[in-house]
């Protein structure tokens, strides 16, 4: 065999995370459990974190990949739900995404269950007959149902991280991120050191050599990763990596935002995030075991800001126990977009700091996640070949960034609202992605494919899209199928919505509500098995 | 599905003191009416070694705090007892749990650590006539009242011991989920949500935790459970004979 690599030079010896709030925490546990699975003692692992430039604090919905991840990484479910106060999460219940006819509210789910192959004929059932009166959802699985009653998706006997149905969590941001260090630090060997980055040094080729500390401490290291949030003082700031905006896309750019406490004896917790449409964007509302965190995110270009506060109370108002002058308000600025690159040199961005988009799909985390893992697998052994797996990475990152967005932009593009400028100007083609606008001349006239989604690494799969389109009464044109007459069909149609049915009387037999299970989960734990 | 639950009873217990219950005499009894159709009944680890020798013991979750529990498995459906037979009861071990239907231990909120006798005062097999007097003439408690309050609290620290047996199980990964699938000529039954010692791991186990279990004193229950499993077979011949 002939040897055609090149000379190996600087192994990876330590790598600097720079951050410690969900992205600095939850890629310092995905790394360190990394290094424990490949026995490597030679790498070390720090992580810097300001004790003074807080965290952003929200980020408190999640999709089910976080499940498998927390999984893997030794956290324990019980515990998350006792130290980080979380929640079931089946659903993103959207409500008011459609035009009110006669002053009915419209909602759809989109639920975190994937049907099996079977539920196919129910689908074109669906889509092909306007008549039908059920909603997409309830036509192919319970769970907006269950959604719907507040019931959790698992029993106190199911073991931690599986359930009846696919969940993922509501958490407290700040909370999750004390747990994460509590794990990273203790089971993973994570340094911690809680100073200020100052001051950053550079070699000859534009790498990052050493970082100084408010503390005088100087570092070097192989690796760095920016967790910096919207800062973005390596990647950004330092090696000047261009910002790719994508506001002409998705208009929102602020939020503002609120915590209400509640009592779980008294209050149910719904176990989906509601996501309420409003004349300039729309409100998140997730219920934790003690409190609602609740924003409304907007576009500054569409409102003003006394216009968003007001329209934020009046959807406030008629839950509220407290006075409305008792409760704080919170402002953000956000931008759309994401860096250029995310990985140059020896610095990868994770989190903020890499991208963000409006949190509508809950698609933080879930990048911070996915961005994780991707650098596990991808991160080589030696410092010299970094720019071959860096150009892998930012592939997928940046696909990964676009899928993101065309999805956001639909449930938007779906919409007939048009009591602001907001809602119109988001169906206006030059505002669309033109991937997203090929996609949809094919969907105009027959169902999505799982071929429209061949990657490996896309971050939403074809069910997602039916949810939201169909969930949104977009239904192919002039689509008719033959096989509608065939008695075949017609009875298995019939079987499998039997089926379904003798399914949703089981659940509502056996599950619990969202809040008695959280309440015992906290008093007895969940078993692994 | 067919996961055997535990039933809770829904009958009052009420605390027991000398001037309500002065006059009271109780008959020790078992209802076999309700035991006829109880397919598992809680055990605790003491009693894994008599059980054994005539039934299976396998693990259950409780079904409202999802904690692991010990039973014997009398029958291979819900409602089903096959140790009865002609109402009466067939195995010559009787479990405790069944017998102490009547009173339980009720930790006093105002003193932890300290337990107070109560009783389902409701039952008939409470009554004025006839049985073992609760409390003597002069007020005191009877040397038959002692004895239950003996042999509850005993029970009570046995629950611990159990519920320990179980923390070692879990740490050391030995339980493992199971459907039982049981064949008789005329039927198959499949009986699922039960949990047992994964006999490959114990046998594969690491000295160190070997050594565990012998210090902890589990070692005769678990060979008793594995012992037990046989039995399983002798439900199905009963169940054919039905
Ligand atoms: C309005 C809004 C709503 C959101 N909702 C969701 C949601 O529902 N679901 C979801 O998944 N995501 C959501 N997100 C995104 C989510 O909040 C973030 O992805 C997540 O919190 C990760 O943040 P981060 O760790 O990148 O940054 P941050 O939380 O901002 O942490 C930055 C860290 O860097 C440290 N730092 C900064 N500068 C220095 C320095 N010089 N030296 C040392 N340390 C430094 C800080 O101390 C801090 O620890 C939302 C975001 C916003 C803005």
């Amino acid at each position: 065999m002939t040897d055609t690599s090149m000379p190996l030079t600087n192994t990876v010896k330590r790598i600097i995370i720079v951050g410690g709030g969900t992205a600095g925490w939850l890629t310092a546990c995905h790394l360190g459990h990394k290094l424990q699975q490949d026995g490597n003692l030679n790498q070390e692992i720090i992580l810097i974190e300001s004790p003074n430039i807080p965290t952003i604090g929200v980020g408190e919905g999640t999709v089910p990949s976080i499940v498998a991840s927390l999984n893997k990484l030794g956290i324990k479910e019980a515990d998350l739900i006792q130290c980080a106060d979380a929640t079931f999460k089946q659903s993103v219940k959207f409500v008011d995404w459609k035009k009110k006819e006669s002053n009915e509210s419209h909602y759809y789910h989109h639920v975190f269950d994937h049907p099996n192959s079977d539920k196919e004929a129910l689908i074109r059932q669906w889509v092909s007959n306007k008549n039908i009166n059920n909603s997409f959802v309830d036509m192919i699985s319970n769970q907006g149902q269950v959604c719907d009653q507040h019931l959790a998706p698992k029993l106190i006997t199911t073991p931690e991280f599986k359930g009846a149905m696919g969940y993922a969590y509501h958490f407290d941001a700040i909370k999750l991120a004390g747990l994460l260090t509590k794990h990273a630090t203790s089971k993973f060997n994570v340094k911690h050191i809680k100073s200020e980055l100052v001051d950053t040094k550079f070699s000859d080729n534009g790498y990052i050599r050493s970082i100084t500390l408010k503390n005088k401490q100087a570092l070097d290291a192989d690796l760095f990763i920016d967790c910096t949030g919207f800062s973005s003082l390596l990647l950004g700031e330092k090696l000047q990596v261009e910002f790719i905006d994508k506001q002409s896309i998705l208009f929102t750019d602020r939020a503002i935002t609120t915590q209400i406490p509640t009592n779980s004896l008294l209050n149910s917790i719904p176990s989906c995030t509601l996501a309420t449409a409003k004349s300039a964007g729309w409100i998140w509302d997730i219920g934790l075991s003690n409190r609602r965190g609740i924003g409304y995110v907007y576009s500054s270009s569409h409102t003003s800001k006394q216009q968003a506060q007001d329209d934020f109370l009046s959807y406030l108002r008629p839950s509220l126990s407290q006075k409305i002058e008792d409760v704080e308000f919170r402002e953000i600025e956000f931008k759309v977009g994401y860096r250029k690159f995310a990985w140059s040199k020896n610095c990868v961005a994770i989190g903020l700091s890499q991208g963000f988009v409006e949190p509508l799909e809950a698609t933080g985390i879930l990048m911070i996640d996915d961005a994780a893992k991707a650098l596990c697998e991808l991160l080589p052994t030696h410092v010299n070949q970094y720019e071959i797996a860096a150009k892998k990475y930012n592939k997928i990152i940046r696909y990964q960034w676009d899928r993101i967005i065309d999805f956001i932009k639909l449930h938007y593009y779906l919409s007939d609202r048009d009591d602001n400028d907001f809602w119109r100007q988001n169906k206006q083609h030059d505002t669309m992605p033109e991937s997203l606008l090929e996609m949809l001349t094919l969907w105009d006239t027959r169902i999505p494919s799982e071929y429209d989604f061949s990657s490996r690494h896309e971050v939403f799969y074809r069910i997602n899209y039916l949810y939201i389109l169909y969930g949104m009464g977009k239904r192919p044109k002039n689509l008719v199928f033959n096989d509608k007459q065939s008695a075949e069909i017609e009875r298995k149609i019939i079987e499998i919505e039997k089926n379904l049915l003798l399914q949703r009387e089981y659940l509502f037999n056996q599950l619990e509500s969202n809040n008695l299970l959280i309440s015992k989960i906290k008093k007895y734990g969940l078993q692994r098995i | 599905m067919n996961s055997p639950s535990i039933k809770l009873s829904n009958n009052q217990f009420v605390y027991l003191n000398k001037q309500s219950h002065g006059n009271i005499r109780f008959t020790p009894q078992i209802n076999i009416d309700v035991l006829k159709k109880e397919q598992i009944v809680p055990l605790v680890i003491n009693e894994f070694i008599p059980v054994a020798t005539q039934n299976p013991i396998v693990f259950v979750k409780d079904n409202q705090t999802g904690q692991f529990r010990a039973v014997a498995l009398y029958g291979l459906k819900s409602e089903q007892n096959l140790m009865i037979k002609n109402d009466t009861w067939q195995s010559i071990y009787l479990p405790k749990a069944v017998r102490n239907k009547y009173f339980k231990l009720i930790e006093n909120t105002e003193s932890a650590g300290e337990y107070l006798l109560t009783c389902r005062i409701d039952d008939p097999a409470f009554n004025q006539k006839d049985g073992e007097p609760l409390f003597e003439q002069n007020g005191k408690e009877s040397p038959f009242l002692k004895k239950i309050q003996e042999d509850l609290l005993s029970y009570l620290h046995q629950q611990e011991i159990t519920q320990h047996f179980f923390t070692l199980l879990l740490e050391l990964e030995l339980l493992t989920p199971q459907s039982l699938s049981v064949e008789t000529p005329q039927k198959t039954y499949n009986i699922d949500g039960v949990y047992l010692i994964d006999e490959n791991r114990l046998n594969t186990l690491a000295d160190k935790d070997t050594i565990k279990l012998k210090q902890a004193n589990m070692l005769p229950a678990i060979y008793a459970h594995i012992v037990s499993k046989a039995h399983i077979l002798t439900l199905a011949s009963r169940a054919n004979e039905l």
